[in-house]
């Protein structure tokens, strides 16, 4: 009850606030509730970034903090500091030991909010602007503050994901209760021996982990959108990647896989492999590719060296 | 395209797609400046590749101490065996070095899952529905 309180009261902020950019508190507020409600949802994500383009369909539930995802590649849990995925029946289950606490980024305020509805529901269609420019559209339902739309806009303003609930059942739902959770692996963090940056293009790097026996799992976060940097040493082109579009930033050559919520960045630097994996927008994406470690190929005495001493 | 530059080590290496592969074997084609340096880049990996492994010269090895040599020429041998002892390293070294396994992608998605998962506030969706 008192959640539901919190809530209604923070969507009487931004109808309120309208007139003005609200405070980055309350927007920090108003999106942190949404991670509270309890419900069941239905819906579709897509995405298209150029020619690539991604759709899936999905289901939300969360309930006793408890969230499910289930979509055509599989579930997806997470209970605590637990998350586990299954994709042929058997859950795999993760801890991660250590995380740090969610921050938003001031670049971010409120813009406009105005009354609507969906799915038949009172709903308030909020603005949030990066910067002054418009970054992500939501109608977020009155009485739980859930987003029942989301639209992730890129620099020109055109639509860059999607995320649409096509149906939505407020309070709590059954979970399953026979799931058998297989505990394979633990991500610890490890001290921030890694070369890469603190932070980069507004985001900050929020954790660092041990990644397998030498790779290294930093975890990067602006409060709105988020991403996963893996440093290993040099190896060949994942199989995945073979096929993915090449591009461009700052004359340097990048491949990516676009999958309806993340894109997927591969690319080689002379002594190190990176993998990207998160759910920016492509202009966010061009300005953290920027500041990362830059491809290149290593020369033919370097090659040597590699061979003779690893 | 660009002039490959160290693309064609990679090219003979095998570590290009096969788009990149088209794409340096076109600019061959046209270019004959890289031409010459993709040939320069194969004859000396082919050099290197070519150096004895097993079958030595005879008496490059320093042998039991003759007696009384003269020491430019016993520095000569020293020479020429650390010369062959390096080439025979290069050699072992691209003949038995191999590249580390490609990333495991796999485990790389659960663990950003995880992270994903576990973080408080807010996420347009809280999981990767569609991983590669």
């Amino acid at each position: 009850m008192r959640r539901r309180l919190v809530s209604a009261l923070a969507v009487a902020a931004v109808l309120v606030s309208s007139a003005a950019p609200a405070a980055a508190d309350d927007l920090s507020d108003m999106l942190d509730e949404a991670t509270d409600a309890e419900y069941h949802g239905t819906g579709v994500v897509m995405c298209t970034w150029g020619g690539d383009s991604s759709a899936a369909s999905y289901e939300v539930t969360r309930t006793d903090g408890m969230t499910m995802v289930e979509g055509p590649g599989g579930s997806a849990m997470a209970y605590g500091g637990v998350a586990a995925t299954s994709s042929d029946g058997g859950w795999s289950g993760t801890e991660v030991s250590e995380w740090s606490d969610w921050l938003l980024s001031d670049r971010y305020t409120m813009g406009g909010a105005t009354a609507t509805t969906r799915l038949g529901r009172d709903a308030t269609l909020v603005v949030v602007l990066d910067e002054g420019k418009p970054r992500l559209r939501m109608a977020i339902d009155d009485e739980t503050g859930v987003p029942l739309l989301t639209e992730v806009l890129d620099a020109d303003g055109g639509v860059y994901r999607m995320a649409v609930l096509v149906s939505f059942t407020p309070g709590p739902s059954d979970m399953p209760d026979d799931m058998d959770v297989e505990m394979t692996d633990t991500i610890a963090p490890m001290p921030a021996t890694t070369t890469l940056p603190e932070s980069v293009a507004g985001y900050r790097r929020a954790d660092v982990y041990a990644a397998g026996r030498d790779s290294i799992h930093a975890f990067y976060s602006d409060g709105l959108f988020s991403f996963s940097v893996f440093e290993s040493p040099r190896t060949g082109l994942p199989a995945a990647f073979e096929r993915a579009t090449v591009f461009e930033v700052s004359g340097k050559r990048y491949r990516r896989l676009v999958t309806p919520t993340s894109v997927w960045v591969h690319w080689d630097a002379p002594d190190r492999s990176y993998l990207l994996v998160g759910d920016l927008p492509p202009d966010h994406l061009m300005g953290v590719l920027q500041r990362l470690p830059a491809p290149g190929q290593r020369g033919f005495l370097v090659r040597l060296w590699r061979a003779l001493f690893g | 395209m660009t002039h490959p530059g160290d693309l064609l080590s990679a090219l003979l290496d095998g570590e290009l797609t096969a788009a990149e592969r088209r794409d340096v074997h076109t600019h061959l084609e046209s270019c004959a400046r890289c031409r010459d340096e993709y040939e320069a880049v194969r004859a000396t990996r082919d050099a290197v590749r070519e150096l004895p492994l097993l079958d030595l010269p005879p008496g490059l090895l320093p042998t039991p101490a003759p007696a009384r040599r003269p020491v430019l020429a016993r520095a000569w041998t020293w020479a020429a065996a650390g010369a062959a002892a390096a080439a025979l390293a290069i050699g072992i070294g691209l003949a038995t070095g191999s590249a580390p396994a490609p990333m495991d992608l796999d485990t790389f998605a659960e663990h950003h899952t995880a992270r994903v998962l576990v973080q408080p506030g807010f996420q347009t969706v809280r999981a990767d529905v569609g991983a590669p």
